[in-house]
């Protein structure tokens, strides 16, 4: 599907463009919603960007996953992508899932004790508290 | 009308940073060069050798990266622990539907998806997947058994508190082990088979079993703090 | 004898925790004081190199040289330490899984030479300090939880970047080979990896500009907590800092900012220390400005300022540790931490420790803290760096005033109250201040492994693979 872009250079850069557009738009989530529900969700935006940034560019024209089946009988950096980006990744999201539930429930407790959940109206700490 | 005014401002100007922002990294990464040879290659040379693996992102997952799995591991602990704490729990289900259809096609599909996870977590190192996807498959068999049965559906606690446990404690044992037996944290101490058969992998298998039965214990368990949250 | 065991053991205790869920104060002192043995026998056989996994030049590897091991033993004293202090409390689930993972995950930080598992024990070390923050489980605990998690967030997204721009780049993770082959990645690029580095570990090590939040936490938190974050969480990742700083060679002009951004850490912390009233408050300062102090020290690469770096590292942590154990035993009391309720007991050992330690922080003789500082002023001056030396002498004043005026408050008052504090405290809080009184009066022995930790954190890639 992505043959169509020739070289893989160019396919690269288009991975990157687009994914530091995306990357962008949910920093700028992070920085400008106040909800913190939202905040965290930018969070995950943010993050599956990066993960798409990193294995798009492990991508290159042609090479196929580095599992042996039928037509495949060694192991050769050639013709197939790197394995551990992809290793990493699967952790990584693992854990980014891991972190989202636990701020998640941290964000409905602080609700069910103040009965909001805005960031700029946080003021439980601080001098004289 | 005020208030409005300097909001949207305050929004142009983050705006206008964070572009500026993706756009001066977007110029460096132009820069971005591929390096001549990386350590995943070295690693996918030596694969047929020491592992016995048709699946090299298994080998990687489970065997030269294993301490980074278990540390995922503790951390998915880690976490469902903390949800655990802090979620209020109740016993009426947020989402649960009482429809007849639903359940009938729940009590044949469950059976099913669960036997798809099985296939998924013991096929790790033939092809894609392992013990997250599978796990998560599983998990997802008793998602489905929460929204069909409603409030009726409770799954022993204790059994799934208790297949988390030991699971992640065969896997630090078995790290252990690899490191009394052989010489390092899951090192090979079984035999291993002929490439592209089922019990090929050694100790991956064991690893990624065991991944798999902690995964779909505690996103089951996940699911669960989530649905049967007292209502706020 | 295998590294891993700082790794495994601790997991192992946690994943088996349904067998004894009754006895996990027991179980947490005991595996805590045998991570402190085991850290002791390892004195003989450093350096340790241990390969994780495969035979390869650039796999995973776990180092114990001098520097880490100074800071690993540190680590388990300090938590067999606070384990000790909470055996008197009785059976704490969240408390045993928290601060046993914070230990994994510091453990992890500052022994894996491996970039994405640090980036792992990273992540392990950050969690837990969120589930530390929100022990109490009120709102305060809530907020300080959520304002954490938001600038954790930003951390493991910032060095996330920076890990994948060096796979991108140079196809290595191992810190060792990524020194050697930083070289060849095009100048504008490096500086972005840094950057996101810097980024991603500035916030956690709690420096200038990335450090507005940290105040809250610890207000957040419980005092007993507040001394694990301050005397494990801080230093691992300013470890981690410097060890990458000093092995990716970076120039001159970026040593130079990391220490104006150290100093700056340090008088911006004394200041807000000097205006709040709050003691947990007054106490995070006090740890940011000594982590300022430490900054500077270290951006200088120089041996001798390195050695008294990491000798003030281990002798705040220990007056740390005793204030903030102390203060837990106050705010057990009166549930409430503002500097007035200094005024509201009567209890002469509890002032003591805290006068005592209080002292060793702000560098007084006999103390060992006098050593430290002693030592960090006169390598200053041997470099010629006389206005940072007069910088920390004036902010030092500062430091006093606070310090004292919140020592004056044991003075103030009418009516107070008869605090019993348990023998048990007793022995752990005047250990605490002995070792402090033993190092000052004795610190030959501590010197020369700081001295030696020192060549080697500087040393740079001296792992003999």
């Amino acid at each position: 599907m992505f043959d169509a872009f020739g070289s893989s250079a160019l396919l690269h850069q288009a991975i990157t463009l687009l994914c530091f557009i995306i990357f962008g738009v949910a920093l700028f989530g992070v920085l400008v919603k106040k909800n913190l529900f939202n905040i965290f969700l930018a969070f995950s935006i943010a993050e599956a960007a990066l993960f798409l940034f990193f294995i798009g560019n492990h991508y290159a024209a042609q090479l196929q996953a580095p599992i042996l089946f039928e037509g495949l009988s060694r192991f050769d950096p050639a013709v197939m992508v790197d394995p551990l980006p992809q290793a990493m990744i699967l952790t990584t999201i693992v854990i980014g899932i891991a972190v989202l539930a636990l701020a998640l429930t941290f964000v409905i407790r602080y609700y069910k004790l103040t009965g909001h959940m805005r960031i700029d109206e946080m003021d439980e700490l601080g001098e004289d508290r | 009308m005020n208030l409005k005014r300097t909001l949207a401002l305050s929004h142009l100007l983050t705006g206008l940073l964070v572009s500026v922002m993706i756009i001066a990294l977007l110029g460096t990464l132009r820069l971005l060069t591929p390096p001549i040879d990386t350590i995943g290659e070295t690693l996918l040379h030596i694969n047929a050798q020491s592992t016995q693996v048709a699946n090299a992102v298994t080998s990687v997952v489970t065997y030269f990266r294993g301490l980074d799995t278990l540390g995922e591991v503790s951390i998915l602990f880690l976490s469902i622990f903390g949800v655990a704490l802090h979620m209020q729990h109740s016993t009426r289900n947020l989402f649960g539907a009482h429809d007849t259809l639903l359940q009938i096609g729940a009590q044949v599909l469950f059976p099913l998806i669960v036997l798809f996870g099985v296939y998924i977590i013991t096929h790790g190192h033939l092809s894609p997947g392992g013990g997250f996807q599978g796990g998560v498959i599983i998990a997802s068999a008793f998602v489905l058994r929460f929204l069909a049965y409603g409030d009726h559906y409770e799954p022993s606690a204790r059994l799934l508190t208790l297949s988390e446990s030991l699971s992640g404690a065969g896997l630090v044992l078995l790290g252990v082990l690899g490191l009394l037996l052989g010489d390092r944290i899951f090192a090979q101490i079984l035999s291993l088979g002929t490439m592209g058969t089922l019990l090929s992998g050694g100790v991956i298998e064991l690893v990624y079993l065991f991944v798999g039965l902690k995964v779909a214990a505690e996103m089951t368990l996940l699911s669960q703090h989530f649905i049967k949250a007292r209502d706020v | 004898m295998s590294l891993l065991y700082f790794v495994l053991l601790p997991l192992l205790a946690l994943f088996l925790m349904p067998l004894y869920r009754k006895h996990l104060h027991i179980i947490s002192v005991m595996l805590n004081l045998t991570l402190l043995t085991l850290a002791l026998t390892c004195t003989h056989t450093l350096p340790m190199v241990e390969r994780v996994a495969v035979d390869l030049p650039f796999a995973i590897t776990f180092v114990l040289e001098r520097a880490s091991w100074l800071l690993l033993t540190l680590f388990t004293l300090i938590m067999s330490l606070v384990s000790l202090y909470h055996l008197r409390y009785g059976n704490d689930k969240a408390l045993f899984v928290a601060s046993t993972m914070l230990g994994v995950g510091v453990s992890g930080l500052i022994l894996s030479h491996d970039l994405f598992n640090i980036y792992i024990f990273f992540e392990i070390s950050s969690i837990s300090a969120y589930l530390l923050t929100a022990l109490n489980q009120d709102v305060k605990a809530y907020g300080g939880a959520i304002r954490y998690m938001i600038v954790g967030a930003f951390a493991s997204l910032f060095l996330l970047l920076g890990i994948m721009l060096i796979y991108l780049s140079i196809g290595v993770l191992d810190i060792g080979a990524i020194a050697e082959r930083f070289g060849l990645i095009e100048p504008r690029l490096q500086f972005l990896i840094l950057l996101s580095l810097f980024i991603g570990f500035g916030i956690k090590a709690e420096l200038f500009g990335l450090n507005f939040w940290v105040a809250d936490i610890y207000q957040a938190s419980r005092s007993s907590v507040g001394s694990l974050f301050s005397a494990l969480l801080s230093k691992s990742y300013l470890f981690v800092l410097f060890h990458l700083t000093y092995l990716l060679h970076v120039s001159p002009s970026q040593l130079f900012f990391l220490g104006l951004i150290g100093a700056l850490t340090f008088v911006a912390a004394e200041f807000s220390a000097f205006k709040s009233h709050e003691s947990k408050r007054i106490f995070a300062f006090s740890t940011l400005g000594q982590i300022g102090i430490i900054t500077l020290a270290l951006s200088y690469a120089d041996a001798m300022l390195s050695a008294a770096a990491l000798m003030l590292i281990l002798t705040h942590a220990v007056a740390k540790t005793a204030l903030f154990l102390a203060l837990d035993l106050l705010e057990r009391h009166f549930h409430s931490s503002h500097s007035t309720i200094f005024a509201r007991f009567h209890a002469p050992f509890l002032m003591g420790i805290i006068a005592l330690a209080g002292l060793s922080l702000l560098g007084i003789p006999p103390f060992a803290g006098f050593v430290a500082k002693l030592s960090i002023l006169t390598g200053l001056a041997s470099l010629e760096a006389y206005g940072a030396v007069a910088l920390i002498l004036l902010i030092s004043l500062i430091e006093a005033a606070y310090l004292f005026r919140l020592l004056t408050g044991f003075r103030q008052g009418t009516g107070k109250e008869r605090l019993y504090v348990a023998w048990s405290h007793k022995l752990l809080l005047g250990f605490m201040v002995l070792l402090l009184l033993g190092f000052g009066l004795m610190p030959e022995p501590l010197l020369q492994l700081c001295q030696a930790a020192a060549a080697s954190m500087l040393g740079g890639n001296h792992v003999p693979l």
